[in-house]
């Protein structure tokens, strides 16, 4: 009898395709670009209905373990021209803040990856998991195919850090497009992030162009559409100092 | 009703069964019954500032504010790690909204050139590191006093909570995971707190209160009738009036709350007053030896009139409470008056059904046969009837008196006021109060554009203010967090120069951590910012003067910056239901009054009679209201209620009036009549006022410092209405009705 069960698991393991596991690798293997260039406009609408719009510009780029980034605040006027700064080399981040009313760019430190990315509903982290869900940081289970979808569900492995318990990650099949994640955090549904309007650029790089953040919790909504993308294009390291902050 | 009688007496067990059918649909509705005694359940719905206090917590996402005082050394790793614990721990109790404590203050500041936006408490405290933050936080105007005592021996967790939660299930919540982290005495007040509190005591006082009142009432029907029957048949009657009474309210939906545990009281010894009569009058015909039906019939007939009279007043007099605006109180109205009518109806219909299928006692004893108590009575006629205009001028002198001393009754509505002096609750607000400077929020909404530097200064130029009045602990808005964040940039307190700086300033925040954290104080358009004061907690009348002291200022600081300066909480919301009160309290009894004297003269036929018939009730008014004045017991939410519960349980001197009445149409002289009601209803008077009073007694028992006032209240007030119906109502009698026509009562 237990042979007989052996023998159903073996043929029907085949059908079941992917493993939890085997779609985060295959997420995590898509291209990624070494620069990015663009614009983001924030809406962030809270549990009223009530609308502010922020926009802002952005320049990344990844060399070897350095990752460097700059925001710049084009609006609305009266935060218009505060820079933030970020470079990371390896664990060590060093992070600078220009506000033009004080006209002194300052050096800020702390713990920000688990705060809110420019005051939406997005973290830091939730941004940086847009670019590579780091499989190996998870124990990842295949919950279910929808269709076209994976449904893989993933919690953190013991020791890593991480904000939220469990995370519900739905891949779109062609190709590995994550299309939302589900946070969870104290067992209920905290955030929900939705990823829309995904484009290829260069031929190989899927960029979704519109991100949704629900916050279950707080019922604020945070939209960030991003726009005028240039992927791969060369970005000068003048862009990551304190002068061109000041600009 | 006599018809209704005879029916009761040929068809006792349809009568019985229609009885139970109906007690039990109704009781069923016992178990929907929910408790809650929330600001809100005192609060008409429609009040601006409960509107506003809405608002506050859609907008800002505040709670109601409670706060825990967890005693022991605070600057300890071991503390300092049990307090992150029990934060952690108590913000995941279901009702609590936010949770501020040490162990989730930030802490901004400048360090080697690095501004440091990050938690206050690492997760690796060492003990080497807690001097540093102990000089921060007690450097820091929003953290010292406010979240450590200035000793360091005391921390607080300020919890905010959800509106329309279960308050008792919440308190047992948190102070369950506080103990369990924190090893040292936890104590917890607010408003949301103590209302828990009252939970708690309303739920273990009202089964106990219930039972002691049947008892008591059963010790004096024992001693008046000397029978089990006499006993149990009253007692069958009105707890078939509170079930259905109580059960009407559950499927009405409506609340339990600390006035509801006044209501069981109300309907056992105001009801237990009809059987009363109605068993008084079938034992005393029984034994002149007449045939039991027709005893029944005779019993009825004989009392029927002040009966009905009696249960018609004291139910008008609390549905009159229906038109008070506070809704505790119009819930207990209605389910009060609805009790005592359907005490009536049993008086009426279950009682002469029960007594036609009992046989006869063995032994006989006519409740109305002469012994002291009525021959007293009877000594007592002469008396009056010799005095009455000397009656009548002490009964004006003291109407006058305690009118003049009923003008220094204050209201109360404070939550700490319900709380003897020695109750954990109090203990706990007053160490509270003390320590961190206050357990009561008042919040102030201030509309206009918050980025203007100009108004930020006004809105601190007032916390300034506020902060040096004594009574004030702490007050907290956006403009303290941009100060902070000032410093963190500059090195030097003070609020950014333009509107451009401000922006900034809070966007460097926003960008540092939750932007919920900025929220709480100003909304994301910078159109609307919230202050938040602490203040102790006060009497009522205390807390308007203050509340009038800070509207004051915020007229003078920050109005002529702003658009709009609103002041709400809970705080606010108690002192309107203060107000409410007060007014509501010349409404009902000028409502009752009216009433009474209405179905008094409607149903005797004489509008004379009917006015007469009041007099025992408004001395007696005007004697609990002197009371409260002279010996300063506040008119609160329980005291409230005496007025109307007084029509109830006075009304008892229509069994005189009705007497007597008839004893002037038998052609007997007023004075001969004023002999006759005194002697035959006088010890029934004298054993209900024992039974209602007995009944009320129960009361003193209660865990409230309102109920335990009103009880001693009810104590005077049901001697007074005896004492008033037995004197200056026949002098009364004497000298303005000495002539009696149903027809055509009025002339004398």
């Amino acid at each position: 009898m237990r042979r007989f069960w052996v023998w159903v698991l073996l043929l029907a393991a085949p059908a079941l395709a992917l493993s939890g596991e085997e779609v985060l690798k295959r997420v995590e293997a898509r291209p990624t670009p070494k620069t990015f260039h663009g614009k983001m406009v924030m809406e962030l609408i809270n549990k009223q209905g009530k609308k502010l719009t922020r926009e802002l510009e952005l320049w990344t780029k990844k060399e070897g373990d350095v990752e460097k980034m700059l925001i710049k605040f084009l609006a609305p006027p009266d935060v218009r021209g505060t820079a933030f700064l970020a470079i990371r080399k390896g664990d060590r981040e060093e992070m600078k803040l220009y506000l033009p009313a004080l006209k002194k760019v300052r050096r800020i430190a702390g713990g920000q990856r688990k705060g809110s990315f420019m005051g939406s509903d997005f973290s830091y982290d939730d941004i940086a998991k847009l670019g590579s869900l780091k499989s190996e940081d998870y124990e990842s289970k295949l919950l279910r195919e929808e269709g076209e979808f994976y449904v893989v569900e993933a919690t953190p492995k013991p020791g890593v850090e991480s904000a939220y318990e469990r995370l519900v990650i739905w891949v779109k099949k062609p190709h590995f497009d994550v299309v939302k994640i589900e946070f969870y955090q104290k067992g209920a549904l905290y955030k929900v992030m939705t990823l829309g309007e995904i484009q290829t650029f260069e031929g190989k790089y899927r960029i979704p162009t519109r991100l949704v953040m629900n916050n279950k919790k707080t019922r604020h909504k945070t939209v960030l559409l991003q726009k005028e993308l240039e992927l791969d294009q060369p970005i000068p390291d003048s862009v990551f100092t304190e002068r061109f902050m000041k600009r | 009703m006599e018809r209704f009688s005879r029916f009761a007496t040929r068809a006792p067990f349809a009568v019985i069964l229609a009885f139970l059918a109906v007690t039990l649909l109704l009781g069923a509705g016992i178990s929907r019954l929910e408790y809650d005694n929330s600001p809100e359940s005192f609060v008409p719905p429609d009040l601006p500032a409960k509107k506003l206090l809405e608002e506050v917590r859609e907008t800002f996402g505040a709670g109601d504010v409670a706060i825990a005082a967890l005693e022991g050394e605070v600057w300890t790793p071991e503390a300092l790690a049990a307090l992150k614990d029990a934060t952690l721990a108590v913000a995941e109790v279901p009702g609590v909204l936010r949770v501020t404590s040490l162990a989730n203050a930030k802490r901004m500041e400048e360090v080697e050139g690095e501004l440091w936006i990050e938690d206050l408490l690492p997760e690796d405290l060492t003990p080497e590191a807690i001097p540093a933050i102990r000089r921060y936080v007690e450097s820091h105007p929003l953290y010292a006093g406010r979240l450590v005592s200035k000793d360091g021996r005391y921390a607080a967790v300020i919890l905010e909570v959800d509106a329309g939660v279960d308050n008792l299930a919440l308190n047992r919540g948190i102070e369950a995971a506080l103990k369990a982290h924190w090893k040292g005495p936890v104590y917890l007040s607010g408003t949301p707190a103590l209302s828990g509190y009252i939970l708690e005591t309303l739920r273990r006082d009202l089964l106990v209160q219930m039972i002691l009142a049947a008892l008591l009432i059963a010790v004096v029907l024992f001693f008046n009738f000397r029978s089990t029957r006499g006993v149990l048949l009253p007692l069958l009657t009105v707890s078939v009036a509170l079930v259905w009474s109580l059960g009407l309210g559950g499927w009405l939906g409506f609340k339990l709350g600390s006035i509801s545990s006044i209501l069981p009281v109300v309907v056992l010894a105001v009801g237990s007053s009809f059987t009363l009569h109605v068993l008084n009058r079938f034992y005393h015909e029984l034994a002149t030896s007449k045939d039991r039906a027709e005893a029944i019939l005779l019993a009825v007939r004989e009392t029927g009139l002040g009966v009905l009279v009696s249960a018609l007043a004291a139910g008008a007099g609390l549905a009159a409470l229906y038109t008070s605006s506070v809704p505790q109180i119009k819930f207990f109205g209605v389910l009060a008056a609805f009790g005592v009518l359907v005490a009536f109806l049993a008086a009426s219909l279950l009682a002469p059904a029960v007594l036609a299928l009992l046989k006869n006692p063995r032994r006989l004893l006519d409740p109305e046969r002469p012994d002291r108590v009525s021959r007293a009575m009877q000594r007592l006629a002469p008396v009056v009837a010799a005095n009455r205009h000397r009656v009548l001028g002490l009964a004006a002198a003291f109407l006058l008196v305690m009118l003049l001393l009923a003008t220094r009754v204050q209201v109360e509505t404070s939550f700490l006021a319900y709380f003897p002096k020695d109750a954990p609750p109090r203990v706990a607000t007053e160490l509270i109060d003390r320590v961190f400077g206050g357990t009561e929020t008042l919040q102030i909404v201030v509309q206009g554009d918050l980025k203007d530097p100009e108004l930020l200064r006004a809105l601190y130029a007032f916390e300034e203010r506020a902060k040096a009045i004594p009574e004030v602990g702490s007050a907290v808005s956006i403009a303290d967090i941009l100060r902070e964040i000032h410093k963190a940039l500059t090195g030097r307190y003070g609020l950014p120069d333009t509107p451009e700086a401000v922006a900034q300033e809070l966007l460097l925040y926003q960008l540092s951590g939750d932007p919920e954290t900025l929220t709480q104080f100003i909304t994301e358009d910078a159109s609307e910012a919230l202050i938040t004061v602490q203040i102790r907690s006060l009497p009522s009348r205390a807390l308007e003067a203050l509340t009038e002291r800070l509207r004051t200022e915020a007229e003078a600081t920050i109005a002529p910056h702003a658009e709009a300066v609103r002041f709400t909480g809970t705080t606010v919301l108690m002192l309107e239901v203060m107000r409410l009160i007060l007014h509501d309290q010349y409404v009902s009894l000028a409502l009752a009054l009216v009433l009474v004297a209405f179905f008094n003269a409607l149903l005797l036929g004489s509008v004379r009679v009917g006015l007469v018939s009041v007099i025992p009730l408004a001395l007696t008014i005007a004697g609990q209201f002197g009371l409260m004045g002279l010996f300063g017991f506040p008119l609160d939410s329980a005291t409230a209620l005496i007025a109307a519960i007084a029509i109830g349980v006075g009304d008892y001197s229509v069994h005189i009036i009705v007497r007597y009445l008839e004893e002037l149409r038998k052609g007997r002289t007023p004075e001969a009549a004023t002999e006759t009601s005194l002697f035959v209803s006088g010890r029934a008077v004298f054993f209900t006022a024992l039974a209602i009073g007995g009944g009320f007694m129960a009361l003193l028992f209660s865990g409230f410092a309102p109920i335990r006032t009103f009880a001693e209240l009810m104590g005077f007030t049901v001697g007074a209405t005896a004492l008033f119906a037995l004197t200056a109502l026949p002098a009364a009698l004497l000298v303005w009705v000495r002539r009696y026509r149903k027809e055509a009562g009025n002339h004398a």
